[in-house]
């Protein structure tokens, strides 16, 4: 669905904001791509969509250059952008069969769409006085309403709260099953961790590690066990590797004695993953 | 699944209709004044007057929609809808043009209604045929054209103002550039055929083309100047549409 080779692009006399990136997507996978604000991941994916056409190397989606999109290209994508882009003067329902409105192929049905992301009794008020997690919802809709098969979604969980992110998270899920292609542009660790088959840390415009959530966690190394006892009156905390749990003496002992007042695991998260690959934070 | 609509242009088309729309019955209320309190002998140019600065303000009204589009960060979404320049320029444009049409032809019968002469619900059509109708016809033309003209330039300055208000202030510089000379223009018009509004002048050039005959050369001139002026406008609006549209829209690094 994207191939991505030695791509490389920088801004007018400025130094290169993404450098000799590569990478490919397969159909009906989740990818996420992860940094902090000013890695380059929105201009990855202008690129992408075809809204910077002067990069350096090879980018193809869907079989096209991207500096050179044509065709049914932009009826066959969706693109939901980390500011909404609504109009604050129409109403929900009004937004949305604009939206429809532009794209030939069928689209999906507006009350369907408001019902399934919880918008239906807003569907008559206008988008100017929506909260944050409303316009993220519908943005959303907007985004998906011409049934895409490969969209992009920046920050979907932006401004939502818990029981909202977790119907978005469904609803992302939901696409995926139907064998959508999702480029998830996030520095949401929980929801890359949730959402993506695959991550591509960015830093510094270059990709510092790409594989599955669950094999960068790993890669990190085994949880750890740390566990306080009381010793002479005195608390005492102590850590070990959870895969040489059997060789710790000291935990057998009280484990058998009942002197363990508290024990937790601390298992690596992509977060650590991302602090230890690249050196810098999540924010 | 549904099928929405055959072509993006009527989905925008609509759009702009729904939002700028209504404002363009402000002018009803000057109409009104000028058959009302205006002597008689003011009235024909001063609703000449009127309808080319309604045709200024309507075009500059329309383009003031690509501002708030803009501030919406809708450009992008518009982009990877596949909506193409062309079509967003020419969407706002034509949305206008009826409006114009019709707001010629009503301003000139309402401040004379002789022109057209109805009478027991029927028309009187040698009244309909005669030199009047002509004159409303060319008032209905020239405002279509003032139209044009403004909104090419009306779409250049939303390319460059990033906040509404912005706009507004430009566009009212713009409205005293067009619509000013239109004052002389329509009160004063001079017989040798020389003005200094195009829209207005067209008008005269249609009612009176005799105005510019020799020994006045260079006023033979005047009318390639005026569709000279107005295809710039035009390329102008179009490829401030395609910056608006193809450019970064707006979305953060």
């Amino acid at each position: 669905m994207i191939h991505v080779e030695n791509l490389s692009f920088s801004y007018r006399r400025k130094e290169p904001v993404l450098q000799n990136i590569s990478f490919s997507v397969s159909q009906g996978e989740i990818f996420g791509i992860l940094g902090p604000s000013g890695a380059g991941k929105s201009t990855l994916m202008k690129i992408l969509i075809g809204l910077l056409p002067d990069y350096k190397g090879k980018a193809m989606v869907m079989n096209q250059n991207c500096n050179r999109l044509k065709g049914d290209f932009f009826s066959r994508v969706g693109v939901d952008f980390e500011v909404p882009a609504l109009f604050e003067r129409f109403t929900a329902r009004e937004n949305l069969q604009f939206f429809a409105s532009l794209h030939r192929r069928p689209c999906f049905k507006v009350d369907d769409l408001l019902t399934q992301l919880g918008l239906m009794q807003a569907e008559k008020q206008k988008v100017s006085t929506f909260s944050k997690g409303m316009k993220t919802r519908l943005s959303f809709a907007r985004a998906v309403i011409n049934n895409p098969d490969l969209i992009f979604l920046d920050e979907p969980t932006d401004g939502l709260d818990p029981t909202s992110a977790a119907s978005m998270k469904g609803i992302i899920k939901g696409l995926r099953q139907q064998g959508k292609t999702i480029i998830l542009t996030t520095h949401n660790m929980q929801d890359a961790t949730d959402l993506c088959d695959r991550v591509a840390f960015l830093s510094s415009g270059q990709i510092a590690a790409l594989n599955t959530p669950r094999s960068l966690i790993m890669a990190q190394g085994a949880a750890n066990i740390t566990y306080t006892f009381v010793d002479n009156g005195v608390e005492q905390t102590r850590t070990t590797p959870l895969n040489r749990l059997s060789e710790d003496d000291v935990l057998s002992f009280l484990v058998k004695s009942n002197r363990i007042t508290s024990i937790h695991s601390d298992e690596p998260n992509l977060a650590n993953v991302f602090t230890e690959v690249t050196g810098g934070r999540l924010e | 699944m549904k099928k929405h609509s055959k072509n993006s242009f009527w989905g925008l088309w609509g759009a702009q209709n729904r939002m700028v729309g209504r404002h363009r019955l402000f002018w009803l209320f000057p109409l009104l004044a000028i058959r009302l309190l205006l002597p008689k002998d003011w009235q024909n140019p001063a609703a000449v007057l009127l309808a080319m600065v309604v045709a200024c303000e309507a075009g500059i009204l329309s383009m003031s929609m690509a501002v708030h589009e803009k501030e919406n960060r809708l450009m992008p979404a518009f982009y990877i809808a596949g909506v193409k320049p062309g079509k967003y320029f020419l969407s706002k444009l034509l949305s206008g043009i009826i409006p114009m049409l019709l707001t010629g032809l009503i301003v000139i019968w309402f401040s004379d209604p002789d022109v057209l002469v109805v009478r027991f619900g029927k028309i009187k059509w040698d009244t309909v045929l005669n030199g009047d109708t002509q004159r409303l016809l060319k008032v209905s033309a020239s405002s279509a054209c003032m139209y044009l003209l403004a909104s090419g330039f009306a779409m250049g300055l939303a390319c460059f103002c990033s906040t509404v208000s912005g706009y507004s202030f430009a566009g009212i510089v713009l409205l005293v550039l067009l619509a000013g000379p239109a004052v002389w223009d329509a009160f004063f018009p001079l017989e040798a055929g020389f003005g200094f509004h195009p829209g207005v002048m067209f008008y005269w050039y249609l009612q009176r083309p005799e105005l510019l005959a020799p020994p006045h050369e260079i006023s033979k001139y005047y009318p390639l100047a005026a569709a000279v002026l107005l295809l710039i406008s035009l390329l102008l609006g179009l490829i401030c549409a395609g910056a608006m549209i193809r450019g970064k829209g707006g979305q953060p690094e």
